[in-house]
C-alpha cells in the first residue's frame, strides 16, 4: 500500500511570518516534492497589505484561518504537522490541554523562532508546549533542552519537545559570493521598525546615509524600508519614526543619489554591493547570500535601545560589527567562520523537519493508545 | 507613547489635553517630534553624553570633508 503524502500547514499573519512561511515551504518542496504544504493566513492577527501579499504570495495560494479554523485544522487530522514561527494563542491553549496533547491523529506542532531572538527566555517559554522546536544559535539547543526538562518535571501536562537546529532564513552561506558582486555599486541600508528607538537616533542614521551619498556620488545609497508608512499598523514591531516621513519633514534637500525603496529583500540583496543595518535580521540575509555586511550599533541614543545591546551580544564574534568611522569609509569585515557555524544551519533543513515529524508521529500514536 | 502615558493620572490628563481642539494639535506635534524622548534620565549620564558626542563629531568631521552644496 502506498503511503499518503505528508500534509503540512504553515500559518502566517504578518510580513515576518509570511517570509518565514514562504521560505520554509520552498525548503520542504525541495526535500519532499510530493508533500502537500499549505500556507494559512491567521485572520485574527492578520496585518498585511495587498502589496505585501502580492509580493510574497502572488498566486494567492493560501487558506484563511479563523480561530476556529486553526483549532479544527490542528485537531481533526487534516494535517500531519503545523509548522510555525509564532505560537498563536489558540495553539498555545490547545498544547497546554492534556486531552488535546493525547488526542489520536492530531497535528504535531513544530515551532521555529521568529527571527533573531533578542530575548530568548520569552521565546523558550512560548515554544515549550510544542511537540518540536527548531532553534539557533547552536548553543541555545542545550540551554533550551535543560530548560524544557526542568519545566516538564514541574508540569505533568507538558513533555519536553524534540529539539533541532535551524531556521529557513539562517541557512549556511553560499561558498562563493555572487558572481556579479564586483560590478555592483549600490549601498543598501536595511531599516528596522523599532530600532533606533528614538527620533534623534533615526535622524542620525539618516544623516549617516546622507554622508555616504555625498562621499560616494557614483553610488546610489538606498534606504530599504521595512514596509510603506501605511503598512504593518498591527505588526508586533510598529514603526514610530519612519524614514520616509523623516525625510519629508526635513528642510534640507537630500542628495540625488540617496533614495528610498520598499522592494523585496531578495531584490535588494541581488543589487547590493554592500549592506548596512543596525539591528535588522537583514544582516543574516546579507551574510547568507555572500554580500559584504556592516552592523552599526553605536548610533546616537543606542543606550536607550535594548535591541542595540542584544544585537551587539549576538553579533559580538561575527566580525561584521563596525564603528562609524569604518562604516563611513566602507571598511567592512569578513564573517567569522566559527560564528557562522554557530548561527547558520546546514541547507538540508527541509529534510530535518520531515525527519523530526517522523520521530514525533510514533510518539503521538503511542500516547493515544 | 499615549498608550503608555494613559496608564498614569498625569497621562490621562495629557491624553485628554491632546484631544482638545486648541492645545491638542501642538501637543501631538511635539510628541511626534520625539520631544518626550529627550526627557529620559539616561541622556544625562556622562558616558551616554560622551557616546552621542563622539558619534556626532565623527559624522560631522566626515561630512565636512565631503559636503555638497545642494542649495
Amino acid at each position: 500500500m502506498s503511503r499518503r503524502p505528508t500534509r503540512l500547514l504553515i500559518p502566517f499573519c504578518d510580513d515576518s511570518t509570511l517570509i518565514f512561511a514562504v521560505r520554509l515551504r520552498a525548503l520542504l518542496h525541495e526535500a519532499a516534492p510530493s508533500a502537500s504544504v499549505i500556507l494559512g493566513c491567521y485572520m485574527p492577527e492578520e496585518g498585511l497589505s495587498r502589496r505585501q501579499l502580492e509580493m510574497f504570495v502572488p498566486d494567492g495560494d493560501y487558506l484563511l484561518l479563523t480561530d476556529e479554523g486553526l483549532v479544527q485544522a490542528v485537531q481533526d487530522g487534516q494535517y500531519d504537522a503545523v509548522l510555525t514561527s509564532r505560537v498563536f494563542q489558540p495553539l498555545r491553549s490547545l498544547l497546554t490541554t492534556p486531552a488535546f496533547r493525547h488526542h489520536r491523529g492530531r497535528a504535531q506542532v513544530i515551532a521555529f523562532l521568529g527571527g533573531l531572538d533578542f530575548f530568548p527566555e520569552r521565546g523558550f517559554a512560548n515554544r515549550m508546549p510544542c511537540d518540536g522546536v527548531f532553534l539557533f544559535p547552536q548553543s541555545d539547543l542545550k540551554t533550551f533542552a535543560d530548560y524544557a526538562a526542568q519545566q516538564a518535571a514541574h508540569d505533568s501536562s507538558l513533555g519536553a519537545p524534540l529539539v533541532d537546529f535551524g531556521h529557513p532564513t539562517f541557512l549556511e552561506p553560499a561558498p562563493n559570493p555572487p558572481g556579479d558582486l564586483a560590478d555592483r555599486r549600490d549601498i543598501y541600508f536595511f531599516a528596522q521598525a523599532i530600532s533606533p528607538l528614538t527620533r534623534r537616533g533615526r535622524v542620525h542614521v539618516l544623516n549617516v546615509m546622507t554622508a555616504l551619498a555625498e562621499a560616494y556620488p557614483h553610488r546610489d545609497v538606498w534606504i530599504k524600508l521595512r514596509h510603506l508608512p501605511d503598512e504593518n499598523q498591527t505588526h508586533l514591531h510598529r514603526e514610530k519614526h519612519d524614514y520616509a516621513r523623516l525625510m519629508d519633514s526635513a528642510r534640507q534637500p537630500w542628495p540625488a543619489n540617496l533614495k528610498l525603496t520598499a522592494c523585496s529583500m531578495q531584490e535588494a540583496i541581488e543589487r547590493a554591493a554592500l549592506g548596512i543595518t543596525c539591528t535588522s535580521t537583514a544582516a543574516i540575509d546579507l551574510i547568507r547570500e555572500g554580500v559584504p555586511t556592516m552592523v552599526y550599533v553605536d548610533y546616537v541614543d543606542a543606550y536607550m535601545d535594548p535591541m542595540a545591546a542584544a544585537m551587539r551580544r549576538i553579533f559580538a564574534q561575527s566580525g561584521v560589527i563596525v564603528t562609524l568611522d569604518d562604516l563611513l569609509h566602507l571598511r567592512h569585515g569578513t564573517p567569522d567562520p566559527d560564528w557562522l557555524r554557530e548561527m547558520f544551519c546546514p541547507r538540508d533543513l527541509g529534510q530535518r523537519v520531515l525527519a523530526m515529524l517522523e520521530r514525533l508521529q510514533p510518539l503521538a500514536s503511542s500516547a493515544s493508545e | 507613547m499615549f498608550a503608555r502615558l494613559k496608564a498614569s493620572r498625569l497621562g490621562k490628563w495629557l491624553y485628554r489635553l491632546s484631544r482638545q481642539r486648541r492645545l491638542g494639535g501642538p501637543l501631538r506635534w511635539l510628541l511626534a517630534r520625539g520631544i518626550h524622548e529627550r526627557l529620559a534620565p539616561a541622556h544625562w549620564r556622562a558616558v551616554n553624553r560622551r557616546h552621542n558626542a563622539k558619534q556626532a563629531a565623527t559624522l560631522a568631521a566626515f561630512r565636512a570633508r565631503h559636503r555638497q552644496d545642494r542649495t
